[in-house]
């Protein structure tokens, strides 16, 4: 009896060691963690070529006061501001980079310089810039923003309103996390992560950069959305927007709209299947059927944007929301169940289809 | 908590006409966080209780001991940037939590609650009357 007991004093004693041996080795996780984090933040930041461009024609370097070269330019006038430190300047050049490249397909060390964003996306096509086109900053030709174009200054100024889909007063950082959720199928940061941090402070110098006042509604912010009303009233059509697609987007986008990539690089989106948005995103037609038409007509095709009028838009956004794509939280784990069976097994069906298609010879008789 | 009423504190209907809080759209939620913003500014034990230790007969007691609405908004379109006495970047909300945790001699709220929250939304509605851009400065250049 006296034996037992004194051999199971030990192995308490493993056992209590045992724990505070990884506890201890969780802390020294957490602290390397956090040195290697330091080191990012104050390492010199490598831009990818479109921001290079973006934030040197918008002047930003590291200098007590700020004069936006653009607001110059177009207003006449010598917008002066406060200026950034060192630390501020490579704050916005990593948001740019993380808005331009999410997963770091274009960093030396990858995803590592991107905050490892990836982690918070599902499948590798995801970047924020197929929605925020241009870096969240799309110009004309003239060289003004584009209305509906989902300017991230212009949503900077008019963040922390009212929000009707989720019922939140939603904050800039809130809205972020949503794209991550919905647009990316992912799962949310922490609002204080240097991921949602330097996006908002690039967020921020756009709104600085062209001169864009707090509250103040712009025709850039969000996307302009088309409703039912703003069309010649046929009624939408998926079929009739299978053949628009087919004609104007399939080149791009492919003919099942699983995006593009080429060597290994992300060159259109997928507008379907299991690297696209989610059922949850108001992208989808199902949820709200007036916005990706908004975003189709002011945005697409590339460089001819604005040639589709607004039944098109529809069509093709009604279209796009009958092709299989991940289930969002809503709707639960059958429909999730089911939309992972047929991203599966409608895109070999639909190939076959078509090579049927495309086989069948015509006869006199037919 | 979201609470569809706000108590009307003294000095709201003035404050709400002076600083235009209905054109900030037609948006009931939005004046609603700016009411309660109001409220926690200007009676910060009253509203703020769970994060002060301060009652009314102390001589700083709420925000508005030691700032303006004008100076608040001036610090939301400068604040997220780099605090060279903290060595890091530092939000407007990280300002507002060491508030409640510093001259409140309080308890710091979560990133989320609407004791921040509505700080900062009171602070953007006046930056909104005072038309500001981001990184304004108060000499009005």
């Amino acid at each position: 009896m006296e034996a037992k007991s004194v051999s199971a004093v030990p192995a308490k004693l493993m056992k209590i060691a045992l724990i505070v041996g990884a506890l201890c080795g969780l802390y020294l996780m957490a602290l390397s963690s956090h040195a290697e984090r330091d080191q990012l933040r104050k390492a010199s930041v490598d831009l990818t070529p479109n921001c290079k461009a973006k934030l040197e024609g918008y002047g930003l370097v590291a200098a007590e006061h700020y004069r936006s070269p653009y607001v110059q330019a177009v207003n006449g006038v010598d917008s002066t501001v406060r200026g950034y430190s060192e630390q501020d300047v490579r704050s916005i050049q990593r948001g740019c980079n993380i808005v331009d490249d999410l997963q770091g397909q274009l960093a030396k060390r990858g995803a590592r310089e991107r905050w490892n964003a990836d982690r918070f996306v599902r499948g590798t096509y995801t970047t924020c810039i197929h929605c925020h086109q241009s870096g969240g900053d799309k110009h004309d030709t003239a060289g003004k923003p584009v209305s509906g174009s989902n300017n991230l200054g212009a949503s900077w100024v008019m963040a922390d309103m009212y929000d009707r889909f989720s019922g939140l007063i939603m904050s800039h950082e809130l809205r972020q996390m949503q794209c991550y959720i919905n647009a990316s199928n992912g799962f949310k940061p922490n609002s204080a992560d240097d991921l949602i941090r330097d996006v908002t402070a690039y967020s921020r110098f756009l709104s600085a950069a062209l001169d864009q006042k707090m509250g103040q509604r712009y025709a850039e912010q969000g996307l302009d959305e088309i409703p039912f009303s703003a069309t010649r009233r046929r009624g939408d059509d998926y079929v009739r927007g299978a053949h628009v697609y087919r004609e104007k987007c399939a080149n791009c986008h492919g003919p099942q709209a699983l995006g593009m990539v080429v060597q290994g690089k992300v060159l259109y989106p997928a507008l379907a299947g299991p690297q696209s948005f989610t059922m949850d995103s108001r992208m989808y037609f199902g949820t709200l059927n007036s916005l990706m038409p908004g975003f189709i007509c002011r945005n697409m095709p590339l460089g001819a944007e604005g040639s589709l009028d607004n039944q098109d838009c529809r069509d093709i956004a009604y279209y796009l929301g009958t092709l299989p794509r991940p289930a969002g939280d809503r709707q639960g784990p059958l429909v999730a169940a089911w939309q992972q069976v047929m991203m599966g097994v409608m895109p070999p069906l639909t190939r076959y289809a078509e090579s049927l298609g495309r086989n069948h010879t015509e006869h006199p008789g037919d | 908590m979201f609470r569809s009423q706000v108590s009307n504190a003294p000095g709201w209907p003035q404050f709400r006409a002076a600083y235009g809080v209905d054109s900030f759209g037609g948006d009931g939620y939005f004046t609603r966080a700016v009411q309660n913003g109001y409220n926690l500014f200007y009676f910060t034990p009253d509203y703020g209780k769970r994060f002060t230790r301060k009652t009314a007969a102390d001589a700083v007691h709420s925000c508005s001991s030691c700032h303006t609405a004008e100076a608040l908004a001036y610090g939301l379109v400068n604040s997220d940037r780099f605090d060279a006495g903290l060595d890091r970047r530092v939000s407007f909300e990280e300002r507002v939590m060491r508030c409640y945790a510093g001259p409140m001699d309080g308890f710091i709220p979560t990133l989320y609650d609407p004791a921040v929250r509505d700080i900062r939304v009171l602070a953007r509605a006046v930056a909104h009357h005072l038309r500001l851009s981001e990184g304004a400065r108060t000499d009005g250049s």
